[in-house]
C-alpha cells in the first residue's frame, strides 16, 4: 500500500518534470528553427553579390519565362532575367530596409517613452499627446502624401514608418516604466545614490527592453509585409531593382503560364516572416518562463 | 547625554500625500533621534507610517507623497533642504537601506556580483580588480558561503536568507554610519528571521553603525532594540529605552500591543487582540487617533493634542494620562 502511493507520487513528479522539460524544449525548438531560417537568408542576403549566379538585372531575351532547371533555379522572369538571382538581391534589400525601419524608432521610442515614463508631468504630457496624435493619424496616407511629394521611392518608407513606429514603442515603454519606477529594486537603486541616469538606462532600461524586443519581431514582419507591399502597388522600391514584393506585382500578369515568378518570391517572404515570428514567440516563451520562476 | 548632536535628528517630520479628500498625513510631526551606535526599533501596525518615515529620511517618498515640513538632521545637516547632489552622496554612503522584500530589492536582470561591483566601483571609486577582492570579502562578512560563486547568481536563484544577505551586503558597501532596516525580517522564514537579525546585530557590534529597526514585531524589536518608538496613525507615540518599553508601558496602545504577543511562559496569561480597524488616515477622529479602541477612552480623549511628553528620562508618551494606565 504505502510502496504504492510512493510510487506513484514519484510517477507523477516524473511525469510532471517530463512535461516541464517537454515545454521548455518546444519553446526553445521554436526559437532556434526561427533563428536558423532567419540566419540562412541573412546568410543568402548578404553574400547575395558574390553567390548569386547572374546579374539580377541581365536581360535574356532568348531565355524568358523558363521554368526552374539547375542552370535557373528559380526559372527566369518576362525578361529572362535569373529570379533566384534577383530573390537574393531582393533579400538583402528586404532585410537591410526592415531591420532599418524597425529598430531606429525602437531605440528612439524607447528613450523618449522611458524618460517620460521616469519624470511623469508635463514632459509625459506632451510625449504621450504626441503619441496619441501620431498613432490616430492614418498611416498609410502618410506614406503615400510622402510618395506623392517625394516620388516613388524608398523615402516613402524610410520617412514614413520611423515616424510613426517609434510611437508605439515610446507608449509600451513608458507604461512599463511607469510600473517599473515604483518597484522596490528601482528605489533601492536611488537609495544606494545612483544618479537618475544611471537608474534609468542601466537599471530600468534592460528590464523594459525586454517586451520591446518581443514586440518589435511583430513589428519586423508587419514592415516587411509594408515594404513588400508598398513595392507591389509600384509606391515603393522601382524596378530594375529588385525587391520580393515587387517581383510578386512582377509575376503576377504571367502566373498561369509561369507560376514560379510570382510564387517563389512570395514563399520567401512568407518564409522569412515566419522566422520573425518565431523568434518573436521562442523570445516572448522564454522571458515568460523566466519571470514565472523569479516569481 | 553626550556633547555631540545624536548621529540622526528627525524634528516634526511632516509627510502628506494629496488625496481627492484633502490631504492625507502619512507622518504627522514625527521627532525621533538615533545616537550613535544605537538600534533605534520604529514598531506600529501596518499602514501606521513607518515605511514612509523610513524613506522621508533620505527623501525617498514616492510621489505624490511629499515632506511638507519638519527636518531631518544627520550629524547636523539638514537632508530636508539639501541639495540632490548632497543628498546622493549621503544615500549608500552615510545613510543605506535595507528592504523588506529582498527579491524585489534587487535588480532581477544583474547578478550579485554586477550589482556589488556596480556600488562598489561607482559610488566608492574603486577599481574593478579591488572591487572584486571587496565583493567577495563582504559576501563572506554577511555569511554567504562559497561567495565567488555567488557572484554570478541572479537574485531568483537564492533562497529567501540569502537574498536578504546579499541585500545587507549592498548596503553595508558603502560603510554607513547609520543603516535603515524596513521590516527585513518580513518575508522571511522564522528561523531565517533569527539568523538575520544576529547578523545585523553582529554587524552593529563590529562596525559601530547605528540603525534604524522597522518592525511589527515586539518580540522582534525585544530581541534587537537599544530603544523604541511606538507609531500610530502616522504619529509617535511612545519612545524609551527598550526595557522601560517592555516593563512600564506609558500610553494604552503601546500596552495593547504588548499584550497582543503570544508567549510560551505565559499560557495561562490571555492573548488579547487590539479591537477594531487601524483608522483610516483620511479620517482621523478628533483628538487622539487611538481613542475609538482604546480600553481606556475618556470623553477628554476627543479634544487632547497627541504629542509625545517625558514623563521618565528618555521615555516620552502621547497620552497624558499615563499615570493612571500604568499604575
Amino acid at each position: 500500500m504505502t510502496t504504492g502511493v510512493v510510487d506513484d507520487a514519484g510517477h507523477v513528479a516524473a511525469r510532471l518534470r517530463r512535461a516541464a522539460l517537454s515545454e521548455r524544449r518546444w519553446s526553445n525548438v521554436t526559437l532556434y528553427a526561427g533563428v536558423g531560417i532567419l540566419a540562412v537568408l541573412l546568410l543568402l542576403g548578404l553574400t547575395a553579390s558574390w553567390i548569386a549566379p547572374y546579374d539580377p538585372s541581365a536581360l535574356d531575351l532568348t531565355h524568358q519565362l523558363q521554368s526552374p532547371t539547375w542552370a535557373h533555379l528559380m526559372g527566369t522572369d518576362t525578361f529572362g532575367r535569373d529570379v533566384f538571382s534577383r530573390v537574393l538581391h531582393a533579400l538583402r534589400l528586404d532585410l537591410e530596409v526592415t531591420f532599418a525601419i524597425t529598430y531606429a524608432p525602437l531605440v528612439v521610442g524607447i528613450v523618449i517613452g522611458a524618460l517620460a515614463g521616469w519624470f511623469g508631468g508635463w514632459l509625459d504630457t506632451i510625449v504621450m499627446r504626441t503619441v496619441d496624435a501620431v498613432i490616430a493619424f492614418p498611416f498609410l496616407v502618410l506614406v503615400i502624401a510622402i510618395v506623392a511629394i517625394e516620388g516613388p521611392g524608398l523615402t516613402g518608407v524610410f520617412i514614413g514608418v520611423p515616424v510613426v513606429s517609434w510611437a508605439l514603442y515610446a507608449r509600451l515603454t513608458r507604461g512599463e516604466m511607469l510600473v517599473l519606477r515604483e518597484q522596490d529594486f528601482i528605489q533601492a537603486a536611488r537609495a544606494l545614490g545612483y544618479s537618475t541616469p544611471r537608474i534609468v538606462f542601466r537599471h530600468a532600461l534592460p528590464t523594459l527592453l525586454r517586451s520591446n524586443l518581443v514586440f518589435s519581431a511583430a513589428d519586423l514582419v508587419l514592415n516587411l509585409l509594408l515594404l513588400a507591399s508598398l513595392s507591389y502597388l509600384g509606391l515603393g522600391v522601382q524596378p530594375p531593382t529588385s525587391e520580393l514584393g515587387a517581383m510578386v506585382a512582377d509575376g503576377q500578369s504571367v502566373l498561369t503560364q509561369a507560376w514560379w515568378v510570382a510564387t517563389l518570391p512570395g514563399l520567401t517572404i512568407v518564409l522569412l516572416g515566419v522566422s520573425f515570428s518565431m523568434i518573436g514567440d521562442g523570445i516572448a516563451d522564454r522571458l515568460g518562463r523566466q519571470f514565472r520562476l523569479a516569481l | 547625554m553626550s556633547a555631540k548632536p545624536p548621529l540622526l535628528e528627525v524634528r516634526d517630520l511632516r509627510v502628506a500625500f494629496p488625496t481627492l479628500s484633502g490631504l492625507l498625513y502619512a507622518a504627522d510631526r514625527v521627532s525621533f533621534t538615533i545616537e550613535r551606535g544605537e538600534v533605534l526599533g520604529l514598531v506600529g501596525e501596518s499602514g501606521s507610517g513607518k515605511s514612509v518615515t523610513c524613506r522621508a529620511i533620505l527623501r525617498l517618498v514616492p510621489p505624490p507623497g511629499a515632506i511638507l515640513s519638519g527636518a531631518v538632521l544627520l550629524d547636523g545637516r539638514n537632508l530636508v533642504d539639501a541639495s540632490n547632489r548632497t543628498l546622493r552622496d549621503v544615500r549608500g554612503r552615510d545613510v543605506a537601506m535595507v528592504f523588506q522584500d529582498p527579491l524585489s530589492a534587487l535588480n532581477p536582470i544583474l547578478t550579485v556580483g554586477e550589482q556589488l561591483r556596480e556600488v562598489l566601483t561607482r559610488r566608492l571609486g574603486l577599481s574593478r580588480r579591488r572591487a572584486a577582492a571587496r565583493s567577495v570579502e563582504l559576501l563572506e562578512h554577511v555569511g554567504i558561503p562559497s561567495p565567488q560563486r555567488r557572484l554570478r547568481a541572479y537574485s531568483h536563484e537564492l533562497s529567501g536568507g540569502m537574498r536578504q544577505r546579499v541585500m545587507i551586503a549592498l548596503a553595508l558597501a558603502g560603510e554607513p554610519r547609520l543603516l535603515i532596516a524596513d521590516e527585513p525580517t518580513t518575508s522571511l522564514d522564522v528561523t531565517i528571521q533569527d539568523q538575520i537579525l544576529h547578523l545585523l546585530l553582529d554587524l552593529r557590534r563590529e562596525t559601530g553603525m547605528s540603525m534604524l529597526l522597522v518592525s511589527h514585531d515586539m518580540g522582534v524589536i525585544a530581541q534587537t532594540c537599544d530603544r523604541v518608538a511606538v507609531m500610530y496613525a502616522g504619529r509617535l507615540f511612545e519612545t524609551g529605552p527598550v526595557d522601560a518599553i517592555f516593563a512600564r508601558p506609558f500610553h494604552p496602545y503601546t500596552r495593547a500591543l504588548l499584550n497582543a504577543i503570544p508567549s510560551v511562559h505565559g499560557r495561562g496569561s490571555e492573548l488579547r487582540p487590539i479591537g477594531g480597524q487601524p483608522p483610516d488616515l483620511a479620517r482621523l477622529p478628533a483628538g487622539c487617533p487611538f481613542s475609538p479602541r482604546c480600553d481606556y477612552a475618556r470623553v477628554a480623549c476627543a479634544s487632547i493634542p497627541v504629542e509625545l511628553a517625558e514623563i521618565e528620562s528618555r521615555h516620552a508618551s502621547a497620552c497624558p494620562f499615563e499615570t493612571t494606565v500604568a499604575a
